[in-house]
């Protein structure tokens, strides 16, 4: 195998890979990325045995098709300090040779076979969505996912496209996600899946900033996905994710309609007199006025009021600000609204946008 | 008159039976233990009341004649032993002859048989209550037997008022269940309180199984078994991982002879087998059976049979801890201290988690308030402070974020070391406690008279800070020091009220036994005060509604912590109030402090270390633990022979 490849493209590939790539596994081969020339292109392949990516190079020139295993680390350091604009990556079996401006590096790598099989797919999948799109919907649910194993699966973002509509959502058990996109066009099957945070993010970096479209495929057990420049594969956190539409509050009788930048600012404000025991900030919500409050009993007082439009009976209710800014800063719109049914111990609905529903529990404060 | 006499019989039974029934677990006990040696395959139980209205025992065993249950009721009448040798070969469960006796003295009794082996036609009925005995009459009954005791104590008022809930009461009786239960995986058990179904245990023969009906998957799993034949003696059982210590040891059961005993040397060498494996503030589960020749052991020493005696205890105490130890070398040792327990050390949710954590410590330091204004500095030299303006412990708590230096100038680094000699005189007022220990002492720090602000501090292992005061070197236990500051912010708020609970969106499903539930839901005020709602969803299950924010914004997993504060409830059952409250206070700092292998940013290790001077008492932990070890500078010279 050799290939002259432009150094940036090669780095930027790099980055995602070693990002998959699991740094302590006590077998080495699963420390290393593998590189396949082949029809033009350098393909990048990386695994944890959980995710795996393809990740292609185009800006390469290949003198000799073949594949190559190295140590990805390694590799990547290389590549960081390689000094200029292409390199020559050269493989002679095991051994992988890098030369770059006045420098040449040799790296002893592993047999290519022994490197984990990458599933790959040709086809259209089951929908096609565009990356902007999927940037969006990741921004606004991935953070109330839960990080820590539950009874449920919510250890992840629950896919479910239908017709012409992709929804995803995500939920810790105190807080519910859910947002909505429209797909290029109609989805060849329903498909529901619950994908783990790690590929999310990943997901969100590999194909962030590009105006591709990508195209879904879920199976029994995994989802791949693929954008012009990537292939991603992931298992699927396996069990069931809960019935999210019981907790989603239908007889509304409250309904705030609130400006989301002042809000943030608000709870911001009201937050900074909060304990760490409880980080609790009470919101009165009267006809014209909100009036947002907080007491650290060792500290002191804080007293925020801002305008706001609201219909039914006075409400006192008391949030973890931190769950109210983490959806007010991928609100969609400036305008919310926030609804609320009887007593103050029952979830709040807020709507951020036409596409955007979510749902938070309340902390009794007393 | 004279003033001795013999007491009359009702009387004796009436004093007998304060020694063996206690309280309405005690008659379950007397009656299963009947049942199981009348060869029953099948028990039902049913109370009322927790016991105190009805406790009744169900059996399939080989019944009665009757001319014996015409004895029945008669004191010191037993079928279980004839002669003084039996006393020491003794292979039932009862033997005293005293059980039946001391029930129907302080109750209501009725005993309904009918024999097994067809023999006395369709069975007999015989009644008791106190000292009338009503003559047997027949009656007609499946085979087997049902005794029933109504209204304990009824002829005791003072006994029946110190009974406690029936909650409680029906606390100790599954606790029973479970004693009786464990040996006899054969026998299936069921228990029924006020008509409704608490337990059903199939009387398959596995121990593994008996053990989760009893006390839920989550403490079966991962028991590992054990069975050794030495001597004579054959130990078995199941042991709990290393890694699975609760915290208390509520779960620890041995039996000699398929009968449940509590023997300290038995405690001793449970606790030795697992020295060096586990943390030692926790405690293992084990279930442990000892088979030993009958005339080894000598169970005529407590009328409730709890405390046996060994002819040879040490022997015993040593095997027993050889084959526990042996058994528990086999397994992965100590549980590894894991960095993000559930993520790969890249995994971006890892990394959030550890970020909200650190985010969370910030955040609580950033809240306390500026602590004394930095003028009492002045004494220390101008120097020093134009040389690290934003080390000072004021500017930190404004804006510790700024300070991106963990390195003080060399200047102060000589301040501090020359400060005993030059602070001599303050060193007596440092020392002494905090005479104001009502204040919030957070807002009036106490004057900590030559705490250099630039002291320079190291975390070491992630698990220790090493830092220095005018005296010496300190080596500061960071879970411990900051266990002790939580505590103390939950004293106070507590104090002022209820802590903040999170509500959850979606309840959390939390598997745990009758008794634990019963505890939990008993303490219901309590658990209010600290942010907790439960709602029970029937059988072995609960629901938590809602959780406190210190806890759940730490993501401390609710199932373990309400398990471990259903230990703590069940240890501390006597305590109540403030006892009781500092225990679950200290829990619930311990849970949300910061752990060993936690790394911290300078700024962290600096406000913990400032903290350190605001606590009210800061050197141990609240349960007892030091935070802080100090290596004074004379015992330094001393070492470094200097002298």
């Amino acid at each position: 195998m050799k290939v002259i490849a432009q150094t940036a493209a090669l780095q930027e590939a790099l980055a995602l890979a070693s990002s998959i790539v699991a740094l302590r596994t006590p077998k080495p081969v699963l420390q290393c990325v593998k590189l396949v020339a082949a029809g033009g292109t350098l393909t990048l392949l990386a695994t944890d045995l959980e995710i795996g990516g393809r990740f292609v190079v185009s800006q390469v020139e290949v003198a000799k098709e073949g594949e190559a295993l190295v140590p990805v680390a390694k590799l990547a350091d290389i590549v960081r300090e390689a000094g200029a604009d292409t390199l020559t990556i050269s493989v002679e079996k095991e051994s992988c040779q890098i030369t770059a401006g006045g420098a040449r590096f040799k790296l002893l790598g592993f047999d290519p076979a022994e490197y984990p099989a990458i599933a790959d797919f040709e086809d259209a999948g089951d929908f096609q969505v565009p990356s902007e799109a999927v940037a969006g919907l990741i921004d606004k649910t991935l953070f109330a996912a839960a990080k820590t194993h539950s009874h449920y699966a919510i250890c992840g973002v629950l896919w479910e496209a239908a017709a012409k509509k992709l929804q995803l959502v995500a939920t810790d058990g105190h807080r519910l996600a859910i947002a909505k996109a429209g797909l290029t066009k109609p989805a060849t099957r329903d498909v529901s899946a619950i994908v783990p945070n790690k590929l999310m993010s990943l997901l969100q970096r590999a194909t962030g900033g590009t105006e591709d479209t990508l195209a879904v495929k879920v199976t029994e057990t995994q989802i791949l996905i693929r954008s012009a420049r990537a292939v991603l594969i992931s298992s699927l956190v396996q069990g069931h994710f809960p019935r999210y539409s019981d907790v989603v509050p239908k007889d509304c009788v409250r309904k705030a309609i609130i400006n989301a930048l002042d809000f943030g600012h608000r709870i911001r404000q009201a937050a900074l007199l909060t304990t760490e025991e409880s980080k609790g900030v009470r919101l009165a919500f009267a006809p014209e006025q909100l009036t947002l409050t907080s007491r650290s009993p060792e500290t002191g007082e804080a007293e925020a009021m801002m305008p706001i439009k609201f219909t039914g009976e006075p409400l006192e209710i008391a949030f973890n600000p931190a769950f109210l800014t983490d959806a007010l800063k991928v609100s969609e719109t400036d305008e919310i609204t926030m609804e609320f049914t009887a007593g103050n111990n029952k979830p709040a609905l807020m709507k951020l946008g036409q596409e955007f529903t979510y749902v938070v529990m309340p902390v009794d404060l007393r | 008159m004279p003033e001795i006499h013999l007491l009359p019989r009702h009387l004796v039974n009436k004093i007998a039976a304060g020694e063996v029934i206690e309280r309405p677990a005690s008659v379950v006990k007397e009656l299963v233990e009947n049942a199981l040696d009348a060869g029953a395959t099948a028990i039902d139980i049913a109370i009322e009341d927790g016991g105190k209205r009805l406790i009744s025992v169900r059996d399939n065993g080989k019944g009665m004649s009757q001319e014996d249950l015409a004895l029945a009721f008669a004191p010191h009448a037993t079928s279980k032993i004839a002669s003084d040798e039996d006393l020491f070969r003794i292979v039932t469960m009862g033997f005293r002859g005293e059980a039946l006796a001391s029930i129907a003295a302080v109750s209501h009794a009725q005993i309904v048989t009918r024999r097994r082996d067809g023999q006395g036609e369709s069975g007999f009925d015989i009644r008791c209550s106190g000292d009338q005995v009503e003559p047997v009459k027949p009656a007609p009954s499946a085979v087997g037997t049902v005794v029933s005791a109504r209204d304990l104590f009824f002829n005791i008022p003072a006994r029946r008022k110190f009974l406690r809930s029936s909650e409680t009461e029906v606390g100790h009786i599954t606790e029973q269940l479970s004693r009786l239960a464990l040996p006899r995986c054969d026998v299936s058990f069921a228990l029924t309180n006020n008509g409704r179904s608490t337990h059903r245990l199939v009387g398959s023969g596995s121990l593994n199984q008996r053990v989760q009906e009893l006390f839920g998957e989550d403490l079966a799993q991962g028991l590992v078994a054990l069975d050794v034949n030495e001597r004579g003696t054959r130990v078995s059982g199941l042991l709990g991982s290393p890694a699975a210590g609760r915290a208390s040891n509520r779960w620890q059961y041995f039996f000699v002879n398929g009968r449940y005993v509590r023997d300290r040397f038995f405690s001793h060498a449970l606790k030795e087998a697992y020295r060096g494996l586990m943390d030692p503030s926790r405690s293992p589960v084990a279930f442990v059976f000892i088979e030993i020749d009958p005339a080894e052991v000598d169970v005529n020493v407590h009328p409730a049979k709890i405390e046996v005696r060994f002819r040879n205890g040490q022997v015993l105490h040593q095997q027993l801890l050889s084959c526990m130890r042996e058994r528990l070398r086999g397994l992965k040792s100590a549980p590894e201290v894991n960095l993000s327990p559930d993520e790969k050390p890249l995994d971006a949710a890892g990394e959030q988690r550890r970020q909200s954590l650190k985010q969370a410590l910030a955040d609580f330091f950033r809240s306390m308030p500026p602590p004394q204004s930095r003028l009492r500095f002045g004494s220390e030299g101008s120097a020093e402070r134009t040389a690290s303006p934003d080390l000072s412990p004021a500017s930190l708590s404004q804006s510790h974020a700024a300070d991106d230096s963990d390195q003080p100038p060399a200047g102060s680094r000589d301040e501090w070391i020359k400060a005993p000699a030059t602070n001599q005189t303050s060193r007596g007022t440092e020392l002494e406690p905090s005479a104001e220990a009502d204040e919030p002492v957070a807002i009036a720090p106490p004057e900590v008279p030559g705490f250099s602000p630039a002291l320079p501090a190291l975390q070491v292992h992630d698990s220790y800070i090493l830092t220095a005061d005018e005296e010496g070197v300190l080596i500061i236990d960071q879970h411990a020091l900051h266990e002790r500051v939580l505590f103390e912010e939950l004293t106070r708020r507590i104090a002022a009220g209820a802590l903040a609970g999170q509500r959850l969106l979606i309840p959390q499903v939390v598997s745990m036994d009758e008794a634990d539930k019963t505890r939990l839901f008993e303490r219901g005020e309590l658990l209010d005060r600290l942010g907790i709602e439960l709602t029970d969803l029937g059988p072995g299950k609960l629901a938590l509604q809602r959780f406190p924010m210190l806890l759940s914004g730490r993501n401390v997993a609710a199932d373990d912590f309400l398990r471990d504060l259903a230990d703590l409830l069940a240890e501390q059952e006597h305590s109540d109030g403030p006892q009781l409250l500092q225990a679950i206070l200290s829990t619930i700092a311990c849970k949300a402090a910061i752990k060993a292998g936690d790394p911290l940013t300078p700024e962290e290790i600096q406000s913990l270390i400032r903290h350190r001077s605001l606590a009210e008492n800061a050197s141990s932990c609240p349960h007892g633990r030091p935070t802080t070890l100090k290596l004074t500078l004379a015992e330094l010279a001393k070492q470094f022979k200097r002298t």
